[in-house]
């Protein structure tokens, strides 16, 4: 038996948790039609299978049909949800993880336009910023409704064999309820705290008489609103007494802050370049103060810190929830000893940004994770080994070059740079971005177990991929910034990518006109009004930023409205003209002929990159395939079998931005996806 | 003025060095190379006095395998404007010497007459730290050594040293050769757009023997072994009982 104090099983009640490791509610947004179907189930069984001892499944599951979900969340109010629950928990329980569920009514945190279009309901007309509905405020009918939909939610959880279930209240109707500043009601539901504790009382009650003492009951609550007129920490000790003396929960499952905006959603989740484990000593304190059992995520990414939340009893469950989506084999590789195989959580936040967009939640950098039934996690080792040489050691010529030499394959890469990374190193040289380059070192980690020859500071010509005689040749190799978009002055302005690589130093009062809306515009920004300048960021878009998304765009906007940098939205740049020592630039609009100028002594311009893809055309006419790819074949994940010219002498393939410009995601999946069945 | 900035190839210092199985010395096949660090940090240097106006031209030279023109690319993609690579050795394994290498440059030096040479203050791969000095004695130069910071003024330089128990600031006059420790600079990235531009400069090849430079080694390795690894730990339970150890240890 280990001795790693992560591995020591937990007593929850009768419930025996094989291990201190959980996954915390988190809605991943793979329900079709509202329910969990495959693609959801083999999502939590591929990390049941590895180890994980509890999984909390769904996040925000809706118990009432005026709680439509924000991110396709799954239906709870629905009967049908009870045979695929089902499926999904006989499953894990069959690889020994504990499944929960997590319920809510979203109150005020949706929207009234979407599914039956029945009014957002909340205990006072205070409307929420990021969601943007007025609620209506509730009546007594309609908080007895919502009651019983709780309860009967809860009962299809326990008839489809789930452990016990948790009840969500931060942000949502639950706490809606609780905090001062969103219950302005004026009868038994609000008022003192006893009163504004009422419903999830009434409704923890409910749940007991219906499902029995054998089925788990927790409450997932914030302990500090962290806002003013909110309640605060010490309110939120007296909350978490009076949840462990009513005797109706079994568990505390703590975060802090508060979610009704994007930037304080981000605090209470934090991304890249925030500090880890931000809130585990608060969470101790609660579990210290009532001495009853105590759950807690929040960007706890590494084994080491987990270990210590739970080696000095801060908390007795410890969520490490992203981490998982990175590496859902996360537990098995600590049961092994492989802690540095690891593939780390970066905190990008691609996952959870996404499913506010309505996309799936994907992880930026593992491709497998939400599409188990088509992507492995573990890379088959191929029946034929095979000379494979890739060109670009970025996100993509790394991720092939790791999938390929995990099958086996004899790999070569050619970088032209120093050091590998790409755009990935030219992103992370920013302090707030640095976590980004562990999706490089975790692969030439990978890479140098299975003997993956470099060759770096070699621009590889046609002549160096033929040397090495190979089967397969992956051209990876990006793209270059484009900035030729104005009708003059193309000359007279530089990159984001010159600003971020320091190339160009910064002026003194910028115009940043950014087309791409990704984030080398952001942090171009970023370090230019970090040296006192004065920036306007214009786009011809309706909002700016659109790629770089809710959550990320937070730590921009706190370095850049502090520093008197503006925005400029539905303008695009149209030319740029020296004036004296300055220089003029003219905006267009798409709406129309006006214009106007700017006077500023420099441009930089954001409008993504073209394919460097002058070897991949060199190389084309001597391929079997003449460079294409049968997309149905890849797709279906079938082994390509093009073929056009007789004389070629290797398949020529091309992934990531050296096709078109696209994200860190699309590479590392190109590359998966195209290498796991060479 | 031009400057002239030599540059040498060796181990990544973020590779872990293994000792080939006979012990002549490190395992360098299929590891990865770069350029000595404190060597990018002369280039960058260079490249700060030519962005200042006070170079002209910086040339770069490398003297050893062949391979060594990629870290010549890399310089020039840092800024360099040209390259020289003298090829001096067939197997990676072969390292030239300090006193070879000097008298090669004093060749390179006498052809191309800059004004000033930095070097780094030694190689991370052996850390003989003497060609420059080797340098200096050969040409009958000025130097400063381990510099952390180098003003040029007029017909001198200025260099702050980096010594035993604090800094020294001393005049040379030029040409002369500064060796540039880790607080000189920190060098740059070189960025994919100058990578390609570097691709364009130019680089000529040369051969040790057009310098008639005899490159044979005059050392000989006796023995390389890696250092020891660190034995496990023990846990103890009271301050007493650490004491108690570290007595019995004989270091307290
Ligand atoms: C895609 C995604 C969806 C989430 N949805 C929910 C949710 O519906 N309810 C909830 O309580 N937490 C939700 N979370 C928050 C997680 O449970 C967890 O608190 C958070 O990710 C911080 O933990 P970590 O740093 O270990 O990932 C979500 C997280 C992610 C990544």
């Amino acid at each position: 038996m280990s001795n790693d104090p992560l591995l020591q099983p937990y007593q929850l009640k009768h419930l025996t948790l094989r291990n201190r490791i959980m996954i915390t509610s988190h809605e991943p947004a793979y329900p079709e039609d509202g329910m969990p179907k495959d693609r959801y189930r083999a999502y939590h069984v591929e990390r049941a299978k590895a180890g994980v001892a509890l999984t909390m499944t769904a996040g925000s599951a809706a118990v009432s049909k005026d709680s439509p979900p924000v991110f396709n969340n799954i239906l709870a109010y629905k009967d049908e949800v009870v045979g695929w629950m089902k499926k999904l928990t006989d499953e894990c329980h069959e690889h020994g993880t504990a499944v929960m569920i997590q319920l809510t009514h979203l109150g005020r945190r949706t929207r009234w336009d979407k599914a039956d279009w029945l009014p957002v309901v909340s205990p006072s007309h205070e409307r929420e910023a990021s969601h943007r509905s007025f609620p209506k405020k509730m009546e007594d009918w309609d908080i007895q409704r919502i009651i019983k939909d709780y309860v009967d939610a809860a009962e299809r959880m326990k008839a489809a064999g789930l452990d016990g279930l948790e009840l969500q209240a931060y942000g949502h109707l639950m706490d809606q309820f609780w905090s001062p500043l969103t219950n302005d009601l004026d009868n038994e539901y609000g008022g003192s705290i006893d009163n504004r504790l009422r419903f999830t009382f009434d409704i923890l009650r409910g749940i007991r008489e219906r499902c029995g003492e054998s089925f788990l009951l927790g409450v997932r609550y914030t302990g500090d609103e962290c806002l003013p007129g909110g309640f605060d920490a010490q309110d939120g000790i007296t909350i978490s007494q009076k949840l462990k003396d009513s005797g109706l929960v079994d568990f505390l499952n703590v975060v802090r802050g508060h979610i009704d905006t994007d930037a304080g959603l981000t605090d209470v989740i934090p991304v890249q370049g925030m500090r880890n484990a931000p809130h585990l000593e608060f969470a101790g304190q609660i579990k210290k103060a009532t001495d009853f059992p105590t759950f807690h995520a929040a960007k706890i990414p590494d084994v080491p810190t987990a270990r210590h939340a739970i080696a000095a009893g801060l908390v007795d469950m410890i969520g490490m929830t992203r981490a998982h989506m990175a590496d859902p084999h996360l537990v098995r590789k600590v049961i092994e000893g492989r802690e540095d195989d690891i593939r780390p959580c970066v905190g990008a936040n691609y996952c959870l940004d996404r499913i506010y967009q309505g996309g799936l939640a994907f992880c930026l950098h593992n491709a497998a994770t939400g599409r188990e039934e088509t992507m492995p996690h573990t890379i088959p080792v191929a029946s034929e080994k095979r000379r494979v040489t890739i060109v670009g050691a970025g996100p993509a010529g790394l991720e092939a070059a790791r999938v390929a030499a995990e099958r086996g394959h004899e790999v070569t890469v050619f970088e032209a740079a120093d050091e590998p990374g790409g755009q990935i190193r030219l992103t992370a040289l920013q302090e707030r971005r640095r976590e980004m380059i562990s999706i490089i070192s975790w692969r030439m980690a990978m890479c140098e177990k299975h003997g993956v020859k470099f060759n770096f500071n070699t621009f590889a010509d046609v002549d160096d991929v033929l040397a090495t005689n190979p089967d397969e040749v992956i051209i990876a190799t990006g793209g270059l910034p484009h900035t030729e978009v104005l009708s003059e002055g193309d000359d007279l302005v530089c990159s984001a990518w010159d600003i971020l690589s320091g190339d160009v130093k910064p002026g003194q009062n910028v115009l940043i006109f950014d087309d791409a809306g990704d984030h080398a515009a952001l942090q171009a920004a970023d370090i230019i009004s970090a040296t006192g300048a004065k920036v306007e960021i214009v786009t011809p878009d309706r909002s700016f930023s659109p790629e770089v998304m809710a959550m990320n765009l937070v730590p921009y906007m706190r370095n850049l409205q502090g520093r008197d940098t503006t925005f400029t939205v539905t303008w695009r740049l149209r030319s740029v003209k020296r004036d004296g020592n300055q220089l003029r630039a003219t905006l267009g609009s798409d709406y129309g002929d006006m214009t106007k100028d700017r006077v500023i002594d420099q441009v930089v311009v954001n409008h993504g990159t073209r394919p460097l893809d002058e070897l991949y055309f060199d190389l084309k006419p001597l391929s079997k395939n003449l460079g294409e790819v049968d997309y149905t074949a890849l797709i279906a994940g079938d082994k390509q079998q093009v073929q056009h010219n007789e004389d070629g002498q290797f398949r020529l393939f091309r992934i990531g931005d050296a096709v078109a410009a696209r994200n860190t995601h699309a590479a590392i999946y190109d590359a998966l996806r195209l290498v796991k069945d060479l | 003025m031009k400057v002239l900035v030599p540059v040498k190839r060796v181990i990544d210092y973020n590779v872990k060095a293994r000792v080939k199985a006979d012990g002549s010395g490190v395992d360098l096949a299929n590891v990865k190379m770069s350029m000595n660090p404190f060597d990018e940090i002369a280039v960058e240097e260079a490249i700060r006095l030519k962005e200042k106006g006070t170079a002209t031209e910086i040339v770069v030279v490398s003297i050893g395998v062949k391979q060594a023109q990629e870290t010549l690319r890399t310089a020039l993609a840092m800024g360099a404007d040209r390259a020289i690579l003298v090829v001096a050795a067939d197997d990676v394994h072969q390292d030239i010497e300090p006193l070879a290498v000097a008298k090669i440059l004093k060749a390179v030096v006498d052809q191309e007459q800059p004004g000033l040479v930095i070097a780094g203050k030694q190689a991370i791969d052996n850390d003989m730290n003497a060609t420059g000095q080797m340098l200096a004695a050969l040409l009958g130069w000025g130097q400063a050594t381990f510099a952390s910071k180098l003003e040029i003024e007029g017909e001198a330089a200025k260099v702050t040293r980096e010594v035993d128990g604090g800094l020294q600031t001393i005049e040379v006059k030029l040409p002369a050769i500064v060796t540039a420790d880790l607080r000189l600079n920190e060098p740059r990235y070189a960025s994919l757009p100058n990578i390609m531009k570097a691709k364009k400069k130019p680089l000529e090849e040369k051969t040790a023997a057009d310098y008639g430079v005899d490159v044979t080694p005059r050392l000989t390795v006796v023995s390389t072994r890696e250092p020891e690894g660190r034995k496990a730990g023990i846990k103890v339970g009271s301050v007493d009982e650490l004491v108690s150890k570290l007595k019995e240890a004989g270091v307290v």
